[in-house]
């Protein structure tokens, strides 16, 4: 009995040309015997000639980048801006006129912000995704500190106390 | 977006060197969740009892089956490379680029499926987990063939020539299914050489559902005019004894603490009377929201999480280990 593989049986339907002839005339004679794999090939192949919709594409993009942000995303330091008032009283300390700021962190295909607004003895945190995904619970740690935060989507801005400076984060989502 | 332009082959030896740009990148995520709903509705969507006619839970399945090639580790590396890595065959034509992701898709496919068939059924996942134990124990080959498992006698062969399907499968005598272990390998090998012209491959998920069918059901066969009793167990008494764990934890925890009240313990162990009904006819085929809500219509989603999501959850792992435990493959 002539030996037909998984990859000859694909070959048959993808690339027939690439069998040879006595191949191609035991399948298409014993058709039957395989027609459970050739059926699933054959609607492969005819799934293959379409586009996707975006409605899909989006879709799964999304699952991406949830599963990635399972694994942990690292979020750099973008920017910061100075929240100071220009008049400054003589009587404010050093400290506070240095810790009132913005900072943004970002990841690499910024799909998640972090907004850290640094003022007065804190840190808060504000956490924002690119698609809107709801009800989501996080752990973010904080660098160079490495310590760990938990909370979730619903429950914003993280309050760290003392404030910390910040120069990355890593944020999972559980 | 104009794919037509794009080859398979091109992506992914672009994929070994450099990034993707977006464009690519939804090329190669199209071409894969195209296979891989096609596999799966073709092979398995008359299968999967619970999902036929669920046009989206096949798209969630299909989608969740591709979407670990698209996420990197932290070497920044697409799960996708590393597969393209441990790909032993040369791709050196776009029939053969297809040939590798289509290979890849399947396997992960079958994995989903199985995977669901263990959430949704323990005594699925109790038997498959007995049968790899003797699978390893045995030295027998692990194969897959267009994404389905198969086992092999002997760690030296392939699959050469034509698989046993389902139709086929489901011929061999039932009282073979109830062997325990290597005589059920042997047995089951045997009738395939001998009584068919099939290759030597039995197919894993099939043998776990013959089994489980088996166990399910008391019968009596008549065979060339003898009355043979075969001897089994009758599952009912291990799923009565699964419900009295989950009565017993009611009553001296739930209820005697005023945790829960009668009535609606009550409620709680009636849906576990559907629950195990599916569990030995195929599996799960709804959430426990849904199981309780059809003892109470008046039961919201809000108050079912907020209330009764934990317990009803904690009293079912309680029923689902007790029900596997007691079972013996």
């Amino acid at each position: 009995m002539k030996i037909i593989s998984e990859k000859t049986l694909y070959k048959y339907v993808f690339c027939p040309s690439a069998l040879s002839e006595e191949e191609r005339l035991f399948i298409l004679k014993n058709d039957e015997r395989f027609k459970e794999d050739l059926d699933s090939l054959n609607a492969i192949k005819a799934s293959l000639e379409h586009e996707l919709s975006d409605t899909i594409l989006d879709k799964i993009h999304r699952k991406i980048i949830h599963a990635s942000a399972k694994k942990g995303i690292v979020l750099n330091l973008i920017n910061h801006s100075d929240n100071n008032e220009k008049c400054i009283f003589a009587a404010d300390s050093v400290r506070s006129k240095l810790q009132d700021e913005t900072c943004s962190y970002s990841d690499e295909s910024n799909n998640y912000l972090i907004k850290v607004i640094n003022k007065d003895t804190v840190n808060k945190i504000y956490v924002f995704t690119k698609d809107e995904i709801l009800d989501l619970e996080y752990s973010v740690t904080l660098f160079p500190s490495k310590e760990v935060y938990y909370t979730n989507s619903e429950d914003m801005p993280l309050i760290i106390s003392p404030q910390q400076n910040i120069k990355s984060i890593i944020l999972k989502v559980n | 977006m104009n794919e037509s332009k794009f080859d398979i082959i091109d992506i992914l030896n672009k994929l070994k060197f450099s990034e993707l740009t977006r464009v690519e990148l939804n090329f190669l995520i199209s071409k894969s969740y195209q296979i891989s709903i096609s596999f799966l509705k073709s092979k398995f969507a008359s299968r999967l009892d619970f999902l036929s006619h669920d046009q989206q839970g096949l798209e969630e399945i299909a989608m969740d089956a591709i979407v670990p090639f698209f996420v990197k580790n932290s070497y920044n590396v697409y799960g996708l490379s590393r597969s393209l890595e441990k790909w032993d065959d040369p791709i050196e034509t776009n029939a053969d680029a297809t040939y590798f992701l289509s290979r890849i898709i399947w396997r992960r496919v079958d994995q989903a499926v199985t995977k669901i068939l263990k959430e949704r059924d323990p005594i699925f996942e109790k038997i498959i987990k007995t049968l790899h134990v003797c699978i390893k124990n045995n030295n027998y080959r692990k194969f897959r063939h267009f994404g389905t498992l198969y086992i092999l006698p002997n760690s030296n062969i392939d699959i050469e020539g034509q698989v046993i399907d389902a139709q086929n499968f489901n011929l061999i005598p039932i009282q073979y299914f109830g062997l325990k272990q290597t005589k059920l390998f042997t047995k089951i090998f045997q009738y395939i050489e001998n009584e068919t012209n099939f290759c030597v491959a039995i197919p894993l998920n099939l043998l776990v559902k013959r089994i489980k069918f088996y166990h399910t059901d008391l019968i009596e066969e008549r065979y060339e005019g003898h009355t043979i009793s075969t001897d089994k167990y009758s599952l009912d008494l291990v799923v009565e004894d699964a419900m009295s764990s989950v009565r017993e934890k009611l009553d001296t925890f739930y209820v005697s603490k005023d945790k829960l009240s009668a009535g609606e313990a009550d409620l709680m162990y009636a849906s576990f009377n559907n629950i195990a009904k599916d569990m030995l006819n195929g599996g799960l085929h709804d959430s426990l929201y849904e199981y309780l809500k059809d003892y109470d219509d008046s039961l919201t989603k809000d108050l079912f999480y907020a209330k009764y999501y934990n317990r009803m959850n904690y009293l079912f792992t309680i029923f689902k280990n007790r029900l596997v435990e007691n079972i013996d493959f």
